[in-house]
């Protein structure tokens, strides 16, 4: 709660207005970040979506009941958000930059784990979105289901297939127990 | 351990994949920047309108553009919003393509080249095919001819053979006039020889009788001779040949043709402008029904979101 970046920020606006959003960035801009990369190639352009969440968010205020309906519907809103970016015509355009570089063997952990999240990102978008909130945000299938607006039985779908095909990638096996 | 380490591999990944100090220091302030400029935009009254819709999609789109320039470390302008359409802006170009198309000629030819060539030429052609001018000429002399001719004709045709076979309804009737005072004539001959008084008073009657012959068939005459003129008449139209009708646009220059050519182009062009403002009414009709969409739809999505939250409270 402490991680309050931007004093000059902070300052020059009126504090009345914007230190619950403060706050609630603070809580909240990790997951929705999170959530933003694993849709989109860049960080930048997860930045980009993940400002543009929150200034939503901004311009309409909305009631939150609890920290976790505050993060359900920033997650919803940043995956709508992402697919309506995917959607535009200038993010089909496929330029160089945009296509990640092989990891090689030895290379520094960051890389693997960029090596990790390039072959989660070649996944269709809906296991995409099953495998961060499965694996990483912790919700179950009901949940998921709900987030995305799908039926749990279709998440547990999407989670299966997306095993499936991260066990070709990365090899090893998954616990499907925890599926249920 | 593979279960284990894929699991973990994920999370580590993920973890890995969240923005750094930096990174969301800026995005605050890049964030934070793009609303105090969307505020500062709607509380203008001249951006009023650009700002109206400020709250709906335009706000993220100029966030997004806040967001790009937050990178490079400077908040730039707002993105442009879609415009509405409106019909003067299609309107105006097209009334001045219009206007140029026919005051352009009108004013940098000459006076008397084109508009003047071209009435004069039109003119002079309807002149030179009416008749009223150079057929009286025709008739008066045909008149004349024929006068010339039936006078002699006509004046031995005081004998009643002599009427001409082409003659009107009121000739016949002159002739047989004629023919009956000459048989009248004849018929009074005997009646002459017996006495004198009335051989004289027949004379008399002779007299009286031949000269009203001689007048019927002078008047008979003269309308015979009403009635070839008008006979003669087509020939006379038939005899002038028309002039050319576009004979006054053999005189045309290059500039003439030139600005006729602006002209047409002109005219083209709010065609063209005409073809593309309504292609543009239809598009942003399209949009308008897609915005309106999108927002009933996430309207609906947080109404539901919020009986849910209520139903599991």
């Amino acid at each position: 709660m402490n991680r309050i970046v931007s004093k000059e920020w902070f300052v020059s606006l009126s504090t009345q207005d914007t230190t619950w959003f403060v706050a609630l960035y603070n809580r909240q801009a990790d997951t929705v970040f999170r959530v933003c990369r694993s849709y989109l190639s860049t960080a930048a352009d997860a930045e980009d979506a993940t400002q543009n969440v929150f200034l939503k968010l901004l311009s309409k205020p909305q009631s939150f009941e609890n920290d976790e309906h505050e993060k359900a519907w920033l997650i919803r809103v940043a995956i709508n958000h992402c697919k309506d970016v995917l959607k535009s015509s200038w993010n089909k355009r496929t330029d160089l930059e945009s296509i990640a570089e092989p990891v090689a063997p030895g290379a520094d952990p960051a890389s693997a784990h960029d090596s990790t999240l390039e072959h989660v990102r070649a996944l269709p978008e809906n296991l995409q979105t099953c495998v961060y909130l499965y694996y990483y945000e912790g919700y179950n299938a009901a949940e998921i289901g709900e987030l995305i607006g799908k039926p749990h039985s279709t998440v547990r779908n999407y989670l299966s297939d997306a095993r499936k095909e991260l066990r070709k990638r990365l090899g090893g096996e998954f616990d499907e127990r925890e599926n249920e | 351990m593979n279960e284990k380490t894929n699991e973990q591999k994920l999370r580590e990944a993920f973890e890995a994949a969240g923005p750094n100090e930096q990174a969301r220091a800026r995005m605050l302030s890049n964030i934070l920047t793009a609303h105090e400029l969307n505020e500062q935009q709607a509380g203008q009254p001249g951006q009023a309108e650009q700002a109206g819709q400020a709250g709906q999609a335009g706000q993220a789109g100029q966030a997004g553009q806040a967001g790009q320039a937050g990178q490079a470390g400077q908040p730039t302008a707002p993105r442009k919003k879609l415009q509405r359409f409106s019909f003067a802006n299609y309107i105006l170009p097209i009334a001045a393509c219009l206007a140029l198309a026919v005051i352009l000629p009108l004013t940098v030819l000459p006076s008397d080249s084109l508009f003047d060539q071209i009435f004069s030429g039109s003119l002079s052609s309807m002149s030179d095919s009416a008749p009223s001018e150079n057929a009286p000429d025709d008739v008066y002399d045909a008149e004349s001819d024929f006068d010339e001719d039936n006078d002699q004709k006509a004046y031995p045709a005081v004998s009643p053979n002599s009427a001409p076979d082409s003659a009107t309804p009121n000739a016949d009737s002159g002739a047989s006039e004629a023919n009956e005072a000459g048989r009248t004539a004849d018929a009074s001959e005997p009646e002459a020889g017996s006495s004198d008084e009335a051989g004289s008073s027949d004379k008399g009657k002779y007299g009286e009788s031949s000269d009203d012959a001689a007048l019927e068939t002078q008047s008979a005459s003269t309308e015979v001779i009403e009635a070839p003129t008008e006979i003669l008449e087509a020939p006379a139209l038939e005899s002038t040949p028309a002039p050319p009708y576009e004979s006054g646009f053999d005189t045309f220059g290059s500039t003439e043709n030139i600005i006729m050519l602006i002209s047409v182009a002109l005219c083209f062009a709010a065609l063209a402008i005409a073809a593309f403002g309504l292609l543009a009414w239809v598009r942003s009709r399209r949009r308008r029904a897609f915005l309106q969409d999108n927002e009933q739809d996430e309207q609906g999505e947080q109404d539901e979101q919020g009986e849910q939250n209520e139903q599991d409270r």
